[in-house]
């Protein structure tokens, strides 16, 4: 960003206070600093953190002011040998990390600088953040939306996706028209939130010189073209009747290059006597087009509340460079693909994920809440995820039961069974489909109007990875401003990943934890010690594998 | 009603107009067979034991190699968390002067491996490594740059005393940066151990390592060449260098790298290898 821009910005912030002006100013700081303690037992060295640097920080502190019709907004990024882009690398740089200026003239609505936005549920465009693993994927342009009819709107944008303080040289823009409509009876109508969407990325000449340069030294078997552009579209549509809602969509995207990890690339090889022959090994680029459907029902009445979800993705892949796919996974992604797996929190139920898979993935979901009292409710979900070959890649039965009494105490509990196919989703080879059996209970008693104590506990058994667990968390609360949490996770039976000791015995290993949060008003402190083992991270169906880590961490929350 | 007609009639108008200009000239996909340079690229990987994805990286590089002969060098450089050895390897590929060159040199460990390094070029989102998908496409365009600088590696290798005695001629083609370098690199191929494959093979014991990296015989950053280093003037260096006792002469390449040394820019101009032994 060139130095003029940070000067009209610095300006904007600081003219209100100079003339008195009627606005508004608001924002949040979240600043997290890890101190490391190398641990080479669990994995947590052989980094320069826990090599020489010691410490990482990483933090963002968000400006919004609104005045004269105009809103402004203004973030400061900052990484200071932080772990949190590259978990086995480190990474210095701060600077502008977002601005905006939005305005809205009539029925006009102007946005301009780091766009957040999406279209339908994200399948063909999605530009947002997810900070845990540092995705920030805000489009670089220009964004306008005009409302054709009170029940009808349009927008269309254009621009660059953002990658740290940089962009990607790709250009993607778009739009898409959203409508409103009633039909029926107008005390139950039906109402319909219909919607098309379109987006274009055109690759730069130097990206598609090094990719005509790749494709040209393919064998002639695997020769394909390339092209600058491709095109997706969408049509989704949100039907409610009652207590009945419907969500589908369907898009299509044209064909591109994309990168196939599992496809059979034939490379030369020079042999012993010198001669040129062949040889075969997975992952290549592929000129394919891509389609997904994706619909969710959802009915609730009498205590009772079911949804079903469906997907099938094929070759939807879309990034900014079909290099990225290979070279940072979560990098330059243009789209979302919802997950469809629960969302699990407890450390032990959350320790498998299901990433989602852009090359070819058939899921599916079910969920079934019932409440016969406001004391009592029960849930059952289950999902299942295969591959368009049909191996399993992932299912998973999650039951849950609740009981409130009063406002003393309440218990939840239940049993998750998992099938986790840790080959596929973490490359590990001939790894074994990892089962898992996992019953847990929550415990919640409030010892009086300010005081509340929470103990949670877990077991996982399961032969493979690093075989059984057994999780203890004890929280005590005085609201409203502290907050003490111990929690232990032990490797109670290794398993053929567990840490060895010098005879190569496996060893059984805790993982405790301690943390103290204090919430002061709209500022939030915490102060952790942690000492946890290596597993996949997922934000969203997004995944990647973050190494064990031992030291300290605290974080500071805040908003003004 | 109208005015909706409008600017329905007028959506639909753009759309038409947007989907008649989808069509594009697609580039042409160039035929390599021919391609003639005086370039030398020089592909640096860095891989691991422990890394299921490298096998593929280096079948990669071979058939790189298979392709243009003349036109690239490899050098494998074992580094980061994957390049520690299995329990029941031989061997330990990791050298001081690899780390070095990683963390020092390049400043910054690969995001992902196997990653590689492309003539030392820094590429536009500030990186130097570069993921496998991009490696062939990069080493077509460097190729096809040629040289500002020609090179010529002068050897002898004495069995008894295993001492390498080297002349590396530097000719400039144009006159080069005062900020140039001379690094000497020395790899061991075919050395057979332990590496991790992906299914349904898993650890390979009898995995051929190719172009390992052994040594920096110069500084790992390059040696200073005080000489002007004008077109059309030869400058020549000499080194002597003894083998260690456990790497076979007749499978050691020796490489030499003449590159920028600038804080931001460490490209290299021009590579050239020989057998240590023939």
């Amino acid at each position: 960003m060139s130095v003029k821009l940070y000067h009209f910005l610095f300006l904007i912030l600081l003219v209100p206070g100079i003339s008195y002006s009627q606005g508004s100013l608001s924002g949040n700081l979240q600043a997290n600093g890890n101190f490391f303690m190398r641990d080479s037992l669990i994995g947590a060295n052989n980094t320069p953190q826990y090599d020489r640097q010691l410490f990482g920080a990483d933090a963002w502190l968000n400006l919004n002011y609104s005045n004269w019709g105009f809103d402004f907004g203004l973030r400061f990024d900052m990484f200071n040998n932080s772990n949190i882009l590259n978990p086995l690398g480190s990474y210095t740089d701060q600077g502008i990390g977002r601005w905006y200026i939005h305005k809205k003239i009539q029925k006009l609505d102007i946005t301009g600088g780091y766009i957040y936005d999406q279209i339908g549920s994200g399948i063909i465009f999605r530009a947002y953040e997810e900070r845990p693993l540092l995705i920030d994927n805000a489009l670089l342009g220009l964004r306008l939306a005009y409302e054709l009819t009170p029940n009808l709107h349009v927008k269309l944008f254009s621009g660059k996706t953002k990658q740290q303080f940089d962009e990607y040289r790709s250009i993607t823009k778009g739009g898409a028209l959203d409508g409103f409509f009633m039909l029926g009876d107008s005390l139950n109508p039906v109402t319909l939130t219909p919607g098309v969407g379109v987006i274009n990325r055109t690759l730069d000449d130097e990206t598609m010189q090094t990719l005509v340069g790749t494709l040209g030294t393919y064998h002639p078997a695997d020769r394909i073209p390339a092209k600058y552009n491709v095109f997706a579209f969408t049509g989704y549509n949100t039907l409610s009747y009652k207590n009945f809602t419907w969500y589908v969509e369907g898009a299509y995207k044209t064909n591109e290059v994309i990168f196939d990890p599992l496809a059979p690339k034939t490379n030369y090889k020079v042999e012993s006597d010198g001669s040129v022959g062949l040889d075969t090994t997975l992952g290549k680029f592929d000129f394919r087009d891509g389609s997904i459907v994706y619909t969710t029902m959802s009915w609730a009445g009498g205590g009772f509340g079911v949804t079903g979800e469906f997907k099938r993705t094929e070759n939807f892949s879309l990034r900014a460079s079909p290099f990225l796919r290979t070279e940072k996974l979560n990098d330059g992604l243009l789209n979302f693909l919802p997950p469809l797996t629960r969302i699990n929190t407890y450390r032990l139920t959350a320790r498998y994920n299901a990433a989602t898979q852009e090359i070819g993935e058939l899921a599916y979901q079910f969920d079934v809440r019932y409440a016969p009292s406001r004391k009592l409710s029960f849930n059952v979900n289950y999902s299942d995820i295969k591959d368009l070959d049909n191996i399993q890649l992932y299912r998973e039965i999650y039951t849950e039961v609740q009981f409130k009494k009063g406002r003393t105490w309440q218990i939840l509990g239940g049993l998750q069974l998992q099938q986790y196919n840790q080959e596929r989703f973490e490359t590990k080879p001939n790894a074994p489909m990892v089962n898992t059996i996992t019953p847990y209970f929550d415990f919640l008693y409030k010892i009086d109007r300010k005081k509340s104590i929470r103990i949670e506990g877990q077991y996982m058994n399961t032969q493979e990875d690093y075989g059984g667990w057994l999780f203890g968390l004890a929280e005590f609360s005085v609201a409203p401003h502290w907050t003490f949490t111990v929690s232990d996770m032990y490797n109670v039976s290794p398993g053929k990943n567990s840490p060895v000791d010098d005879s190569g015995e496996k060893l059984n290993l805790h993982y405790p934890r301690f943390d103290v949060f204090y919430t002061h008003d709209s500022n939030r402190f915490s102060l952790s010690y942690i000492k946890q083992v290596e597993g996949v991270v997922c934000s969203g169906g997004i995944c990647r594998l973050e190494p064990a880590f031992h030291g300290v961490r605290l974080t500071v929350d805040s908003t003004f | 009603m109208k005015l909706f007609k409008i600017k329905t009639s007028f959506g639909l108008l753009a759309t038409l107009l947007i989907l008649a200009s989808c069509q594009e000239n697609m580039p042409e996909i160039p035929d390599l067979t021919n391609i003639s340079s005086n370039r030398k690229v020089i592909i640096e990987e860095f891989t691991g034991a422990g890394c299921v994805n490298c096998p593929a990286g280096s079948a990669e590089i071979e058939s790189l190699l298979a392709q243009f002969p003349n036109n690239l060098i490899a050098v494998s450089i074992h580094t980061g968390t994957f390049a520690r050895p299995y329990t029941n390897s031989k061997y330990d590929f990791r050298t001081v002067d690899g780390d070095k060159l990683t963390k020092d040199f390049f400043g910054e460990e690969p995001f992902s491996y196997p990653s590689a390094i492309i003539d030392r070029k820094k590429l536009g989102q500030g990186t130097h490594y570069v993921g496998q998908t991009s490696w062939a496409g990069l080493i077509v365009s460097q190729i096809g740059e040629g040289a500002s600088v020609s090179l010529e590696l002068r050897k002898s290798f004495d069995v008894n005393t295993r001492n390498l005695s080297l002349d590396v001629d530097i000719l400039p083609l144009d006159d080069l940066p005062s900020d140039c370098r001379l690094s000497l690199l020395l790899t061991e191929t075919g050395i057979v151990d332990y590496q991790l494959l992906p299914s349904p093979v898993g650890w390979k014991a009898d995995y051929n390592h190719k172009h390992v990296l052994r040594d920096i015989i110069s500084n790992f950053d390059g040696d200073v060449i005080s000489e002007p280093l004008t077109s059309g003037n030869t400058v020549t260096k000499k080194y002597t260098y003894q083998l260690d006792e456990d790497w076979d002469p007749a499978k050691c390449n020796v490489i030499a790298l003449i590159h920028r040394f600038e804080s931001d820019n460490k490209v290299v101009l021009q590579a050239e290898e020989a057998h240590v032994a023939d």
